[in-house]
């Protein structure tokens, strides 16, 4: 345990027109305490067309913002930048809506300090925590993704959508340099699994969304999963390299 | 063909031509990217001017006219031309996105919020930031 003095870990909070959200989550974050552990949150406002940059502002919290919509990839990447520069031991991604429960934080830094697996995805369907109601079709969608990387990389993963995850030193490197666009989640495990990383999933409750809609509505539904199979596939076919 | 078709072709193309120089002088468009347009207009001249010659080539191909050899040739042209209009729009893409990273890091640390930092630990940041700018 004497490592886990020096660890400071890093929330990044993407937001996209997340007016009625930002700030209950901001408060969540900020009554999150860990032993011996700094935590340090970082929001990426991501070209937000409602209120949310003056709330940011007001609150004098630390935020990024982008000047164009990057997308999530795009500013999440940002955030793993951030992470990377500032040199930071582990990253979390955290959704601004309000999805995610902080309490599980700590539960995802214990997992991946004592396993030593690289990468941790918070996951719905793993051990019977939560909840979650998703609709039939969407669990179709999730299932056949989950599938597709079981083929290509040998290893299931259930939870290939889940946006609450925790990256390790070596990770932020990478994702820092190299990280998908569009629709990132599914991508980023075979992108890791490819080069040798390790991943696990951790049991987590996930809550409906407070306010607004998810980003991915159904006209994109579609795109989304053809977009994401192809990606899936084309990485499927990029040359393993060796975990430096 | 008929000389007055040949004199038709060969007035429009110079027409397009100078209009092709006229973007590129006035920096509508850049040289770069007009030089394909400017050497497609070359190749219809030269195309107008050998068109007896050439119609024995595309029959040689097997091509019964010189009007279908000259569509088959355009489709690929403009194909071809598309595909990499698309590999620049791409590249641009992620240049863009790269800038607007960089520009939001660039502000958050303008506002200096946040951490402390000591000399050591800028130090660190400032070559890991190299090395992200050097990928």
């Amino acid at each position: 345990m004497k490592k886990l003095n020096k660890n400071k870990i890093l929330i990044i909070i993407p937001a996209y027109n997340e007016e009625m959200n930002i700030i209950n989550t901001y408060n969540k974050i900020r009554s999150l305490k860990i032993q011996n552990i700094i935590i340090d949150y970082l929001i990426i406002n991501d070209g937000s067309i409602d209120n949310t940059k003056n709330i940011l502002l007001k609150e004098h919290l630390n935020f990024i913002d982008l000047v164009n919509n990057l997308g999530i990839g795009g500013a999440m990447q940002t955030g793993y930048k951030y992470a990377y520069i500032h040199n930071y031991d582990y990253a979390i991604q955290f959704d601004g809506d309000g999805q995610h429960n902080e309490k599980y934080i700590e539960k995802l830094l214990n997992h991946i300090n004592q396993t030593g697996c690289d990468f941790g995805i918070g996951s719905r369907f793993v051990g019977n925590l939560s909840t979650f109601k998703s609709t039939k079709t969407r669990r179709i969608g999730i299932n056949f993704l989950s599938w597709l990387i079981k083929c290509g990389t040998g290893k299931k993963i259930l939870d290939v959508t889940s946006g609450f995850r925790i990256a390790n030193k070596e990770v932020i490197k990478l994702f820092a340099t190299d990280y998908p666009d569009d629709y990132p989640e599914p991508e980023t495990i075979v992108f890791l699994l490819r080069n040798g990383y390790k991943i696990d999933e951790i049991p987590v409750e996930m809550n409906e969304r407070e306010y607004g809609s998810s980003s991915i509505n159904k006209f994109k539904s579609i795109y989304y999963m053809v977009k994401v199979s192809f990606a899936l596939i084309i990485s499927l076919f990029n040359y393993r390299r060796e975990k430096k | 063909m008929p000389w007055d078709l040949k004199v038709l072709i060969i007035s429009l193309t110079v027409l397009i031509l100078f209009f092709i120089f006229f973007s590129v002088k006035k920096k509508m468009i850049s040289l770069k990217y007009a030089l394909i347009w400017i050497l497609a207009c070359i190749f219809i001249v030269f195309v107008t001017l050998l068109s007896e010659q050439i119609e024995k080539i595309s029959i040689f191909f097997g091509i019964k006219t010189l009007s279908n050899m000259m569509f088959f040739i355009a489709f690929i042209f403009i194909f071809l031309n598309l595909y990499y209009l698309t590999i620049v729009v791409s590249k641009q893409k992620q240049q863009i996105i790269n800038l607007t990273q960089e520009l939001g890091i660039l502000k958050n640390n303008m506002m200096g919020k946040g951490l402390s930092k000591n000399n050591k630990q800028n130090k660190l940041e400032s070559n890991n930031l190299k090395h992200i700018k050097k990928i």
